[in-house]
């Protein structure tokens, strides 16, 4: 496959004098573009989803930070797992998050999401997301509020302008992803 | 009508019909903010050879006209003896008037004519019931899981059921 000019940028200016400036303002361009327009996948599992739906609604309006929910994993760089996952749900959910184009994150919103919350003891919840996907940001509550979900999304930003194109992007640990 | 001359009605022509009677208060058990323990409706046990001719009768009696299949599910007992309850709600568009069935099963192998002919709700319910105890339905066209994935082994709301940890568990 053919490299983008952002594989192929750090390479070339690296290994030219006064480079890192010029990474390090790509860098911040880049970051700014990506963190200012977080599209999220439309895409809601339980009764948390009624609270992200608020969060997108005229009080909260996460359209303000540039959060545009989008109908398609193809044009989307978040997921937010807004619910319980049960296991008949958890393939759907890999396949899902494989359609999504890099750089993607994830949001795990809520205990069920976060480790299975008030069913940890049923047959048929997944003990937590990061049992099939990498999680970037994990927000407690039941549900939580649009103020945690909006915490977390600005806490997601400065993960996002930690991220640089002279490294790769830092994954959550995937030890616990088997 | 009240419970009392449903169960006579039923009574007259279907024979083997038991009702069940409302459980005692236990002795020195705070009151029930002074309401019954259990609603005054008509609670009937039923052998599960005849739950079809029940069900034909109470759904095309003009006296009793259940109509609406409310809902089906099942219990689950291990003690004194081990037996499952199918328990069917039925309610009356026109009378008003509602009235619980239930048809003791052995807990292992057990099998229920299906209601699926006369109320169509019961599709759906049957399978649940099916997916959830085990219990089979006879007669009934389509009946497979429906809220457990195809693949999964077990009956999970069963008191002996024992969960085998998969890939999503701790």
């Amino acid at each position: 496959m053919e490299k983008s000019v952002l594989d192929r940028l750090p390479g070339i200016a690296l290994n030219m004098p006064g480079g890192k400036v010029i990474i390090s303002t790509a860098d911040y361009f880049i970051n700014w573009s990506r963190k200012s327009s977080i599209w999220p996948m439309t895409f809601g599992l339980a009764c948390c989803a009624i609270e992200m739906m608020g969060s997108y609604a005229s009080r909260f309006d996460f359209d303000r930070f540039g959060v545009i929910p989008r109908p398609t994993p193809r044009q989307s760089d978040l997921m937010i797992i807004a619910g319980t996952v049960v296991k008949k749900m958890a393939p759907m959910i890999e396949r899902l998050y494989h359609q999504m184009p890099e750089p993607r994150w994830v949001i795990s919103m809520g205990a069920c999401a976060n480790k299975g919350g008030p069913y940890y003891d049923s047959y048929s919840v997944c003990k937590g997301v990061d049992k099939i996907i990498p999680v970037d940001i994990y927000i407690p509550g039941c549900p939580p509020r649009p103020e945690a979900l909006q915490y977390g999304m600005m806490e997601l930003m400065k993960k996002i302008e930690k991220m640089s194109i002279a490294k790769k992007p830092e994954l959550p640990p995937l030890s616990r992803v088997r | 009508m009240t419970p009392a001359s449903l169960f006579s009605t039923i009574r007259t022509h279907i024979s083997d019909i038991r009702e069940i009677p409302a459980p005692e208060a236990v002795a020195g058990a705070p009151a029930h903010e002074g309401k019954p323990y259990r609603d005054p409706l008509l609670f009937v046990d039923c052998p599960a050879s005849k739950w079809l001719d029940l069900a034909r009768f109470l759904k095309e009696d003009p006296q009793l006209d259940f109509d609406f299949l409310l809902m089906v599910t099942a219990a689950d007992y291990l003690a004194p003896a081990p037996k499952m309850d199918v328990i069917y709600l039925l309610f009356s568009m026109k009378h008003r008037h509602k009235m619980f069935v239930k048809l003791s099963v052995p807990r292992e192998g057990a099998s229920v004519p299906s209601v699926m002919g006369l109320w169509k709700t019961a599709d759906w319910q049957e399978r649940e019931v099916y997916d959830m105890y085990g219990i089979r339905f006879d007669g009934h066209l389509n009946l497979k899981r429906i809220l457990m994935w195809d693949g999964f082994t077990g009956w999970p709301m069963r008191k002996d059921y024992v969960h085998i940890p998969d890939r999503y568990d701790d």
